[in-house]
């Protein structure tokens, strides 16, 4: 019987083996080109180091990019939160036909590319879609009259677009579970439904709510894609105008200080973030879900439910029914009428994929591309496995450890670092043996990791979290070594977890565009660099193409949601 | 004089029915307690009483005012739920102050009537303590706290002890029954457990799948329960077929003890119970029967004794002190039909 200070060290031991791979691949692959672009960037300077920053200090422009970046993140948010918080009560506390598919359909626009986003909205509300069309055809107008795409508006719709689902499952779960007796007993000591939310409801929902809001502003602040495509030139975040100054003016002083600041700004959200999710889980009487929900038998829950289910439909399915079906329609908006005696419904900017119309000798066949994204996708999958996994394991260990609580924001740094930069840091960085990977093909797939990875920690670490170590304790007793401890306790229970995990990986790969629109050769694309090349380019053939691939990668992205939706264990996990 | 009244009260979820026509009432200053087993429909009826639930027929009525249409919060009535259902983020001060500040109490009443409630209980002191760390037995008093100190007209208390352990639990009902009593408070009592209905209250509703079954004081339900499930859940056996017949000599009851005199309001087939608590081993009974001991259980004062009596397994509890027969032995038994058979109908 081993002593109980030798299990101790064996541990720990265990535990840095653990860490060694995914923090190893963090050091080499973000701190490294991180610190590589940054030093190249300050070295380039002229006038020396400090002058980049006091350009960007004294710059208007740089002054209005920073304010901009926070006022949309924060008014993003607090529209997402308006929209999300009466869905989040709705899944929480009502039980009805069709709830599980709406559940399951509204995390689609979470995990889709941007630019397939801003095709979607683009099919909807631009000068070609389906509203102007409309419009046109019934008013008789001879040019669209919505003037949707880049507006402050797009960049708003897209925002809650994206990050609706993050309140609807963040609160919607964590409500779901909370006692409906507390209110009851609010009620009966004489509060009625006002007070009894204000005063309780409220104080226990505040924690989760602020921490979802915070995560909602993360992401906004750092959009990349939907400000470019949608927002148009006259809008650009900190990331916007690091790509701007980076390949454009080829500023890289200034580029370096701008990720700088964006860094800066995330990391202490980051952390606030990780701080207020770790108090979430105070000790709370949580009730499974058969208690807490009822079926709809007042007219004002049904009203309710009908109001709100019409409104998240609207706001979340709509835009991709308009993409897949403007995919298929041949309407010309020049034209401006639609031709009868044409099919409507056609096939041929499916078709025009596989057709080199100019004979350019940069033609890449859109099959390539595909390919050449599954594949991405497939390693960046094993790659996050392989590092999330024992990363999220060892997380689970000693939980309330010093250590755990400064890694954990450290983990999640990829996501708020500008994809941009990191992209450019690859190719600096990464230009001598033994790392010399600028022209491998593991480079992306590497890159993608790197996203990847915090959302596969987050998905894994909470259920291994939630296994009592009864559990291992008890198989132990029974006889269990510590390797068939993990394969037969550990690893069924996290089995589910890890499929969705993957799922993530699979489709933030798929979509993955900032630091790839870096890092790509031009012969062999992405899907989500071949939309951009279409949606960039004017004329009809392009646009139909763009919309085509996109809802390639739409459906591609929705099904493998909707499969994982099945194995989802739900209550369990932030996402 | 009846503060409340409950009249035929129908109860439905969906396509099922809980509450089939529940009607009894409760004097005021009274303690009632509701007795029936897992899923009979009590914690319905608390809730409907209460205003949280609806019924879809029938009347409650308060100081013969019907409550139909006045909400929830403002019925002045208490419930203490099972789980106790503290708001953990509010400290012990908090929870109990809640329903004083939803009376608009001045906050030297609120603070004077929660030190009160405090020292009735017997948690003095607890003012400023985290309700999440508190034991078992300090959560129920906080939780009963919390539902007395707003004076409520009716206090209605859900499986208050459930939750906890066999020794707390006993303990605890004395000290409940005595703050109730103290305090005068009209209360309703819901429990699944015969013992604490019985120490707890002066009258008992015994409830089944949604019905009531007999609603009597202690005593009177203990020595003559009116229906087989009462019996039953009284924790009586001793169940068996029999006809009560006219004959020549008067009522006679026919059974597997032979043909007694009997003394019986029913006739025809029914069902028969002997009571295990008034049987005899000596012969100071006017009925006498034979068997054949089965088993033995020790349980201190008493010894519980399965003996099989004309085929039929009997079960039946003996003073210890006295020599009972082992297994197998052969027993002779006698009883008195008044004071040890009971009939009832033949459905129960």
């Amino acid at each position: 019987m081993k002593s109980s200070s030798t299990t101790a060290r064996i541990n720990k031991i265990t535990l840095l083996a653990l860490w060694l791979l995914p923090l190893g691949f963090l050091m080499i692959f973000y701190f490294y080109p991180l610190s590589s672009i940054l030093e190249v960037s300050f070295s380039r300077a002229e006038g020396g180091i400090l002058s980049p920053f006091i350009e960007a200090l004294s710059s208007q422009r740089i002054k209005y990019v920073l304010w901009f970046s926070i006022w949309q993140a924060a008014l993003s948010t607090i529209f997402t939160l308006i929209i999300g918080l009466p869905g989040a009560y709705l899944f929480a506390r009502y039980d009805f036909r069709g709830k599980s598919l709406l559940r399951s359909l509204t995390v689609i626009p979470f995990v889709l590319p941007t630019l397939v986003v801003a095709a979607a909205f683009n099919s909807l509300l631009g000068p070609g879609g389906w509203v102007n069309l409309a419009l046109m055809k019934i008013f008789d107008f001879p040019n669209p009259p919505l003037q949707f795409v880049h507006t402050l508006y797009a960049i708003l719709v897209a925002h809650i677009f994206y990050n609706t689902t993050i309140v609807l499952r963040m609160v919607g779960d964590f409500w779901s579970h909370i006692d409906p007796r507390l209110g009851q007993a609010a009620q009966v000591l004489g509060a009625n439904r006002l007070q009894s939310m204000l005063r309780i409801a409220a104080p226990i929902l505040a924690p989760v709510i602020i921490t979802a809001a915070l995560l909602v502003f993360i992401f906004n602040f750092t959009s990349f894609g939907v400000i470019l495509v949608l927002g148009g030139p006259r809008y650009a975040t900190l990331e916007v105008e690091i790509y701007y100054q980076t390949v454009s003016l080829f500023n890289l002083p200034l580029a370096a200080v701008l990720a700088l600041l964006q860094l800066l700004c995330t990391l202490g959200l980051t952390i606030l973030y990780t701080q207020l999710s770790a108090r979430l889980s105070r000790p709370l009487v949580l009730r499974p879900r058969k208690y807490t929900q009822k079926k709809l038998t007042t007219w004002q829950s049904k009203l309710f439910t009908i109001i709100m289910v019409g409104i998240l439909t609207t706001i979340l399915i709509t835009p991709l029914a308009a993409l897949a079906t403007r995919s298929v329609s041949r309407l010309n908006p020049e034209q401006s009428q639609l031709h009868e005696s044409e099919s409507r419904i056609t096939l041929e900017y499916y078709r025009e994929l596989t057709v080199n119309r100019r004979g350019s000798f940069f033609y890449v066949a859109p099959s390539t591309a595909i390919i050449v994204s599954l594949s991405y996708a497939a390693a960046t999958v094993l790659f996050a496995l392989l590092l999330g996994i024992p990363a999220a394991w060892a997380l689970s260990q000693n939980q309330e450890s010093k250590f755990n609580r400064a890694i954990d924001p450290i983990l999640m740094l990829p996501l708020g670092t500008s994809a941009v930069t990191l992209g450019l840091g690859f190719i600096v960085a990464l230009n001598q043996p033994p790392l010399d990977l600028r022209a491998s093909v593991l480079l992306i797939p590497i890159a993608h990791t790197l996203v990847a990875f915090p959302f596969v920690v987050r998905s894994l670490a909470p259920p291994l979290q939630s296994i009592r170590p009864r559990l291992r304790q008890a198989a132990q007793v029974l006889g269990a070594s510590p390797g068939q401890v993990v394969k037969y306790i550990d690893l069924p229970i996290i089995a589910r977890a890890i499929l969705v995990a993957a799922a993530f990986a699979f489709t933030i790969s798929l979509g993955e565009f900032g630091a790839t629109a870096m890092i790509a050769r031009p012969e062999y694309p992405t899907i989500p660099i071949m939309i951009y090349r279409f949606i960039s380019q004017p004329g009809a053939l392009n646009y139909g193409q763009a919309l085509s691939l996109s809802t390639i990668l739409m459906l591609t992205t929705a099904i493998s949601m909707l499969a994982i939706e099945q194995f989802r264990i739900a209550d369990i996990g932030e996402f | 004089m009846n503060a409340l009244t409950i009249h035929d009260i129908h109860k439905s979820f969906g396509d099922t029915k809980v509450l089939k026509g529940i009607s009894f009432e409760v004097g005021l200053g009274e303690s009632v307690a509701v007795l029936g087993p897992s899923g009979c429909g009590k914690s319905t009826l608390l809730y409907t009483i209460a205003g949280l639930e609806t019924p879809d027929q029938g009347e409650i009525l308060w100081d013969r005012e019907p409550l139909a249409g006045i909400p929830a919060h403002r019925r002045d009535f208490g419930l203490m739920f099972q789980d106790f259902a503290l708001f953990p983020h509010k400290n012990v001060y908090k929870n109990i102050a809640f329903g004083l500040e939803m009376g608009k109490y001045s906050k030297e009443d609120i603070s004077r009537r929660v030190r009160e409630t405090l020292e009735l209980v017997g948690l003095p002191g607890f003012e400023n303590r985290d309700v999440n760390s508190l034991s078992g037995g300090e959560s129920q008093r906080v939780a009963l706290a919390r539902s007395l100190a707003p004076h409520p007209r009716l206090l209605m208390l859900d499986e208050p002890l459930g939750s906890l352990d066999r020794n707390l639990r006993e303990r605890l009902v004395f000290d409940l029954k005595e703050i109730l009593h103290k305090s005068g408070q009209t209360t309703i009592y819901v429990t699944h457990d015969q013992e604490e209905a019985f120490t707890i209250s002066e009258r008992v509703v015994i409830m089944n799948a949604g019905r009531l079954e007999q609603f009597d004081t202690p005593q009177n339900i203990y020595h003559h329960p009116t229906t087989v499930f009462a019996a039953r859940f009284l924790g009586f056996n001793n169940f068996f077929q029999g006809e009560v017949l006219n004959s020549a000599e008067g009522t006679i009851l026919k059974s597997l003890l032979g043909e007694i005199p009997i003394n019986a309001r029913l006739v025809g087939e029914v069902i028969v119970m002997l009571r295990p608590d008034s049987v005899y081993l000596d012969s100071r009974g006017s009925c006498k029967v034979g068997g054949v001991v089965s088993e033995l259980f020790f349980r201190g004062g008493i010894c519980r004794t399965t003996i099989i009596v004309n085929g039929e397994t009997l079960t039946f509890e003996f003073n210890s002190k006295q020599d009972i027969p082992q297994p197998g032995e052969e027993v002779s038994l006698s009883y008195n039909p008044l004071e040890s058979i009971q009939l009832f109908p033949k459905d129960g």
